[in-house]
């Protein structure tokens, strides 16, 4: 997808804490095959995201979430999760979270951009998602 | 006879009325994980992040000003 879309739109990969480290409750097999597990400190974050760059052939353009892991938590995103942003700021996809949202997110993703593209314009946000949000943030204001 | 129809048709109704539900239970269950966190035409939370080398920050609020849509995906190796 960074290579279809890569002259419409910026994208950034986010890597955060892991979500089945060895270590955890809920190992993934190949984790404990490959002794991964949670970082303890920044620089061991970056050389396991740099590890799954090379081993993913990756060449999407990569940030990574601070040990306090805030950009996480903002963006609810354990254990995986997909958005767009539009150019107003606003959401333009939300996936859900995990398998079951990152597929459908892409999927969704996709279509938006191809949208975009076709049009040169993005995909209007519906009257009920914008009005949501707007009640959402003058909530917050208060 | 009649009295076990009676009782094959209340023990019908005992499973169809558990499944409907757990059907529910299922339903608010997915409802409560879908609705966690950011919605579509909320406002991305800007953040400032540095790339894998170290070598130059992410700023979401000036990176939107490029007028060019991102992409985040969210992820770890595991």
């Amino acid at each position: 997808m960074y290579q279809k879309y890569k002259d419409v739109a910026e994208f950034r990969m986010i890597y955060i804490k892991e979500a089945h480290a060895a270590d955890s409750n809920w190992p993934m097999r190949y984790a404990i095959e490959k002794g991964i597990n949670q970082q303890t400190n920044y620089k061991d974050r970056c050389t396991t995201a740099k590890m799954l760059m090379k081993e993913k052939k990756l060449t999407m353009p990569m940030l990574i979430d601070g040990m306090d892991n805030k950009v996480n938590a903002a963006y609810s995103a354990l254990p995986d999760r997909v958005f767009l942003v539009r150019t107003d700021g606003r959401l333009g996809v939300a996936a859900d979270r995990g398998p079951w949202g990152f597929k459908p997110g892409l999927k969704a993703v996709d279509k938006w951009l191809k949208e975009y593209r076709e049009t040169k314009k993005e995909p209007e946000l519906s009257e009920e998602a914008l009005a949501a949000a707007k009640k959402k943030e003058k909530t917050k204001k208060k | 006879m009649r009295i076990g129809l009676g009782i094959i048709a209340a023990l019908c109704c005992c499973i169809v009325l558990v499944s409907d539900l757990d059907a529910q239970r299922r339903g608010d269950r997915k409802k409560r994980r879908n609705s966690k966190g950011l919605k579509v035409a909320e406002m991305a939370p800007e953040f400032k992040l540095k790339s894998l080398d170290g070598k130059s920050e992410f700023d979401l609020a000036k990176a939107k000003k490029g007028k060019k849509p991102i992409v985040l995906i969210f992820g770890s190796y595991t």
